[in-house]
């Protein structure tokens, strides 16, 4: 590229790698050194610093799900959010505005209510909306629409480019040396485990290695020459032009596979899912749009001659159940996965420091346990009802 | 609604005070003809803005209740009520103006990159809802009950012609000839369709739309009218004519953004109306002499006709007062830029775009349909010319109020890529989704590090162009991949 500043050149051998630059690794490597004082920590990403879904996605930060599992990971990560600012010195404008599940159909706001039991049986804040406290709390919905709406008053969002700002900051600040624009080429492994990468005709060795690459996770692994479940594909978001605040939580609509949120910019962020096969592509297409539009349409009337400033899409890396993939690889030893993210954002911090701490250790997190890769091998996806992306 | 062509005038209100329009003025053409020409406020600094013909955030205001609407595109009708944005409490007693006064270096990077409040401090939760405030710059749409939304309207063609200047419409001629059918679409006013009649095949078309979207590689496109209550367009085709032209961006010189810094086009529509009163001063890049003379003939007094690569320096306070050309100053109420003329080229971008871990133009094959340029749209892009000196007030993107010294602040952190001096700055994310701000800030960035600036952004669709509800009446008609 002509205009990146020439690089220093790269190391011939780190503590750790890890391969992609996006909120996954780079939480990681920052817990790595700054909680583990692991030094020569390298992060290498093909694609420019926010060029991954970690900076396309829509800030929701959501503490609580259905099920145990998702819910003891995410409430984890939200509590880390809420600290970030103040841990690693940089603000990374974590909101605590709230997030708000919306049911439109009965049965929804059934399951709605199943899941304000599992978050009781866990010691989590969540609220049943009445109908008044809808009105207060989103005035421009159609309450008509709404049969129940489940509130996480601890949850809420934080703009991707201030907490990627932030935490590629206090990253380098702890020593770790990160290069954008730097592709992984091919895995080195010997006898079986995992011994370096390859940038091109450059080696670097490590014995442990922290895939990362968000939706090009499949391809990662193909190059190391180990499997993962799920695939790559692209998921489409649009932005509203600026209004002053209308909209105050974060939200999803369940049924509509709907979430949207109004940004400190004043923009309208959401999508609404139509439902395609996979495609690995940044291109944008009509069907999410127009489904996106009709659904805001029905919900917020008031929207409806407010304009689409943009739309984008970002690439994520799906496995059957939605779940992360967190852990060693089975079949290489020293190859780790932070992979499989569907809802990476919110549980970039959270994750970042139960990876670190698992590879700094060797022991495995409860919380991080449930999503080891081989769980489809022993029978044990992840599904959770409350889902929507 | 009662349209201006009864009684020749009209009476309408801005800001609460009553004015009076011509038959078939413009909103922004009835306040320039009053002497209001400070229309808009930038979003971080509130510095005034107007219409320029280069960016879209001079000419929103709220019309009727309904916010962000293009004052150049809306008609005045007798009874219109009209305000500036981005105030508070009211546009006629506005404390956000004190913003002036902050130095622009306390706001770089705008309203994600806050460093004042941590979150996780008790402050946070007020202070996040001030900038949300500030940010928004617009009231929401006054509280409308449900509507249906318009379906869209489906055209199929062999071609598709955009745009309905000299070069379009006579690449639909030579199609229609052979025979091939063609929907043409243009912004403004449609061209005769008389010329059309009698050929091998039928030409459809389209005027006050734009077209903003190219989709599946250039097969299925999407336009949108200057209305919000009609429904977009989306179009099928087996090939593509861009035929868009190109505009002259201002110049990158402090008081850039000022209300009075127009380009030629946007000049010689004032002047064909008779709304021109001021002295003008002409810069450009080789056309300004011609643009002079014309302006002459509307008897537009020019005080001063230069290469833009002279001028140095606009002032004014509300308004252009003075271009400044080195030491030699001269007064005036508009600068009139007629160059460096550069061809949007988002939707050519669009057309032959493809990544995976950033969209870039591989080669033009990535698109499924030949795609042709014509016209001015196929002229490459004239540099932007960086003046030395100190130039950091200049405005390289006014819709998000991104200065050069923003620009430069990044650079001086050590950042040069610009997708992270967009994402550090908002550079490029306003309404024109990177048109023309992209090329000042390559500019800059290529003058500041001696290098080529070899990408380009993603160039977003729709840019502001599609309502919600028109987007909804897309809703069914192209089946998910
Ligand atoms: C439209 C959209 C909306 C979303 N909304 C939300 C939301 O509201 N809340 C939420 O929690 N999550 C959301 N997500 C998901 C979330 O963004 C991701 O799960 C998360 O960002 C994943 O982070 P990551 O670090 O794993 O991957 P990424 O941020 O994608 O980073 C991966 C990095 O790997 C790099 N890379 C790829 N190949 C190589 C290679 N060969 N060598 C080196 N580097 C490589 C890439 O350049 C990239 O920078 C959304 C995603 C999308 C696309």
């Amino acid at each position: 590229m002509a205009h990146t500043a020439p690089q220093r050149p790269l190391p011939r051998s780190a503590s750790v790698i890890i391969v992609g630059g996006g909120i996954q690794g780079l939480a990681a490597a920052y817990n790595l050194a700054a909680e583990h004082r692991f030094g020569d920590v390298l992060v290498l990403d093909a694609g420019y610093w926010q060029g991954g879904a970690s900076g396309r996605n829509g800030s929701l930060i959501r503490g609580a799900f259905g099920t145990p599992e998702w819910t003891g990971l995410f409430r984890y990560s939200a509590e880390q959010w809420r600290g970030l600012s103040k841990r690693i010195g940089h603000n990374v404008m974590f909101s605590q505005r709230g997030y708000t599940m919306v049911a439109e159909k009965a049965s929804t706001a059934h399951t709605l209510r199943e899941a304000r039991k599992v978050h009781a049986e866990l010691g989590i804040h969540s609220e049943l909306l009445s109908h008044d406290d809808i009105a207060r709390l989103l005035p421009a919905i159609d309450r008509g629409q709404v049969s129940g709406a489940l509130h996480l008053p601890d949850s809420g969002i934080a703009p991707h480019h201030a907490a990627m700002k932030g935490l590629l900051a206090a990253a380098r600040e702890q020593g770790v040396d990160i290069r954008y624009r730097t592709r992984v080429t091919a895995f080195e492994r010997r006898d079986n485990r995992i011994a370096g990468v390859w940038v091109g005709d450059h080696l670097v060795r490590a014995s442990t290695v922290l895939v990362a690459a968000g939706g090009h996770n499949p391809m990662m692994a193909d190059l190391a020459g180990v499997t993962l479940p799920g695939h790559g594909t692209r998921l489409e978001i649009m932005a509203l032009e600026p209004l002053r605040p209308v909209i105050r939580p974060g939200l999803a609509i369940i049924d509509s596979l709907c979430y949207l949120h109004q940004t400190p910019r004043g923009e309208i962020v959401g999508a609404a899912e139509a439902p395609e096969s996979p495609h690995f592509t940044l291109r944008t297409d009509i069907p999410v749009m127009a489904t996106t539009a009709s659904v805001y349409l029905r919900l917020f009337p008031q929207l409806a001659d407010v304009r689409i400033l943009r739309h984008w899409a970002g690439l994520i890396h799906a496995t059957p159940d939605y779940a992360p993939l967190l852990g060693e690889h089975p079949a290489c030893p020293g190859l780790w996965f932070s992979a499989g993210w569907s809802y990476g954002f919110a549980g970039g911090p959270g994750a970042g420091r139960l990876m670190a701490g698992a590879i700094a250790t060797g022991t495995i997190d409860p919380v991080m346990r449930p999503f080891a890769i081989d769980r489809f091998d022993r029978g044990m996806p992840l599904t959770d009802p409350t889902l929507v992306l | 609604m009662t349209p201006c062509d009864t009684a020749f005038t009209c009476d309408f209100t801005w800001n609460g005070k009553r004015y009076t329009a011509q038959t078939g003025d413009t909103l922004a053409l009835a306040l320039w003809r009053n002497g209001i020409m400070a229309l808009a406020a930038t979003r971080k600094r509130h510095l005034p803005l107007g219409l320029s013909g280069s960016h879209v955030a001079g000419i929103l205001v709220r019309v009727d209740g309904h916010p962000n609407v293009r004052a150049d595109r809306v008609l005045v009708h007798s009874g219109l009520v009209a305000e500036a944005q981005n105030t508070w409490p009211s546009p006629r007693f506005d404390v956000l103006r004190l913003a002036r006064a902050i130095p622009a270096a306390t706001v770089y990077g705008g309203f994600e990159h806050s460093g004042l409040v941590k979150s996780g401090s008790p402050l946070f939760q007020p202070w996040e809802r001030t900038l949300a405030f500030l940010a928004g710059v617009a009231e929401a749409p006054d509280a409308s009950p449900a509507r249906p939304d318009p379906p869209a309207e489906t055209l199929e063609a062999d071609v598709l012609v955009v745009g309905g200047g000299p070069a379009g419409v006579e690449a639909a001629l030579d199609a229609a000839r052979e025979g091939q059918s063609v929907v043409l679409i243009t912004r403004g006013t449609a061209p005769a369709p008389g010329q059309f009649e009698g050929l091998a095949a039928p030409v459809t078309i389209r005027g006050g739309h734009e077209v903003f979207g190219f989709y599946r590689g250039g097969t299925l496109a999407l336009a949108a009218p200057d209305d919000p209550r009609r429904p977009a367009i989306l179009t099928r085709q087996n090939r593509v004519v861009l035929a868009t032209g190109s505009s002259s961006i201002p110049p990158l010189v402090p008081g850039n953004h000022l209300p009075g810094v127009i380009n030629a086009r946007t000049a010689l529509h004032l002047a064909e109306a008779g709304a021109i009163d001021d002295v003008a001063v002409v810069v450009g890049t080789g056309l300004e002499d011609k643009l002079a003379r014309m302006l002459d003939s509307f008897g537009i007094r020019v005080a001063a006709v230069r290469p833009v690569a002279s001028l140095s320096r606009i002032e004014g306070q509300d308004r252009v007062e003075a271009a400044l050309f080195g030491r030699d100053r001269i007064s005036c109420g508009l600068v009139i830029h007629a160059g460096p003329w550069i061809a949007d080229d988002t939707l050519w971008y669009q057309l032959v775009a493809d990544g995976e871990l950033q969209l870039a133009c591989h080669d033009e094959q990535a698109a499924a349909v030949p795609v042709q340029r014509v016209g001015n749209a196929a002229l490459p892009a004239e540099p932007v010319h960086v003046p030395p000196g100190r130039i950091d007030s200049a405005h390289a993107c006014p819709c998000m109020d991104v200065t050069v010294g923003e620009i430069r602040h990044a650079l001086g952190e050590g950042h040069s890529d610009p997708e992270v001096i967009k994402r550090l700055t908002g550079c490029g994310m306003g309404p024109c989704q990177g048109f023309p701000c992209w090329h000042q800030m390559a500019a800059v960035i290529a003058h500041d590090t001696g290098t080529v600036v070899a990408t380009r952004p993603s160039r977003r669709a729709p840019g502001r162009r599609i309502t919600v509800a028109q987007a909804a009446g897309l809703l069914g008609l192209v089946k998910p991949l």
